[in-house]
């Protein structure tokens, strides 16, 4: 029989890692995912190698990525949910939860990064 | 005669201007400082005055502080990693000033105002549409820069600070190199 140890996938806290360092409640989580269901949340959680293939999953985390050396990984989840004026008063949080928009997160990442403002 | 057009007439009559050596800055993180003119990712998101896979323009502030207040205006000081200040030197020989009093009221012929040079760029980037032409039609040009306006407010304690940002289009910066090789 696996040990609990053996069981366990390196990525396996992938899901809940992104969760936290994005700050993210629930229904937040669910939309950033692509609007999956409460359910379907709480079997990633518990199981998060159904989510492993996930596109959205894998966007966030790139996103987490992205803010590296930008922003500091203990404000990151107070600033994606601060209102932005470029975004309209939307904050980012916002905008990660339409596959329309959150692109719009990662370019100003990018534009923080490389000091690309105006 | 469509909009589009006239505002490719406004900037095909604005006045040709130099950069003689001006100095702009850049604020970026420490960690990146190895990489502070990268523009792919300019090309790949877009910008105020460039399409997204379009071409790529590069971003400046007339200022330290300038260059400060625009990241801040994005994230708070405190929320930052270490970032540094880094200055160019700027010697452009086509460039377009859209500061300029008179460049200005030839915009506004064309129904660019402004305010449309400092918009936000909102939830689905409607505010820059009259800039992304603008940068469009000054980069099919030729135009290598653009004196831009910014959209911070300046303290009234720094009036004497310069209050503008730039635009450089680091292709027609390199289109002189261009050598025909094969027809």
């Amino acid at each position: 029989m696996a040990t609990l140890t053996e069981k366990r996938h390196p990525k396996e806290n992938d899901v809940l890692f992104v969760r936290k360092a994005l700050g993210f409640e629930e229904w937040e989580m669910m939309a950033a995912l692509g609007g999956i269901s409460s359910k379907t949340l709480t079997n990633w959680l518990r199981d998060p190698r159904t989510a492993l293939e996930d596109e959205n999953l894998r966007f966030l985390k790139e996103l987490i990525e992205c803010a590296k050396g930008v922003i500091r990984r203990d404000k990151l989840s107070d600033w994606i949910h601060e209102p932005q004026e470029e975004f309209g008063g939307l904050t980012s949080a916002q905008m990660l939860t339409s596959h329309e928009t959150r692109g719009r997160v990662v370019a100003l990442l990018r534009q923080l990064r490389h000091g690309n403002l105006a | 005669m469509p909009q589009e057009e006239k505002i490719r007439g406004a900037v095909g009559a604005v006045e040709i201007t130099k950069i003689d050596g001006s100095v702009y800055f850049r604020s970026i993180p420490k960690v990146f400082k190895g990489t502070p003119l990268e523009w792919t990712p300019s090309f790949q998101d877009g910008n105020r005055y460039n399409q997204k896979n379009l071409f790529a323009a590069l971003y400046f502030a007339g200022s330290v502080f300038l260059a400060e207040k625009e990241v801040e205006a994005r994230l708070r000081p405190e929320y930052q990693e270490s970032r540094l200040t880094l200055g160019f030197r700027v010697q452009i020989d086509k460039a377009i000033d859209l500061t300029a009093p008179n460049n200005l009221a030839l915009l506004e012929k064309a129904g660019v105002y402004r305010d449309d040079l400092i918009k936000p760029a909102g939830a689905d980037e409607s505010g820059y549409k009259m800039t992304r032409l603008i940068g469009k039609f000054a980069y099919e040009l030729g135009i290598k820069a653009l004196i831009v306006p910014t959209s911070k407010p300046k303290p009234q304690d720094m009036q004497d600070e310069v209050w503008h940002n730039l635009v450089i289009f680091p292709v027609p910066l390199m289109a002189p190199f261009l050598i025909p090789v094969y027809e």
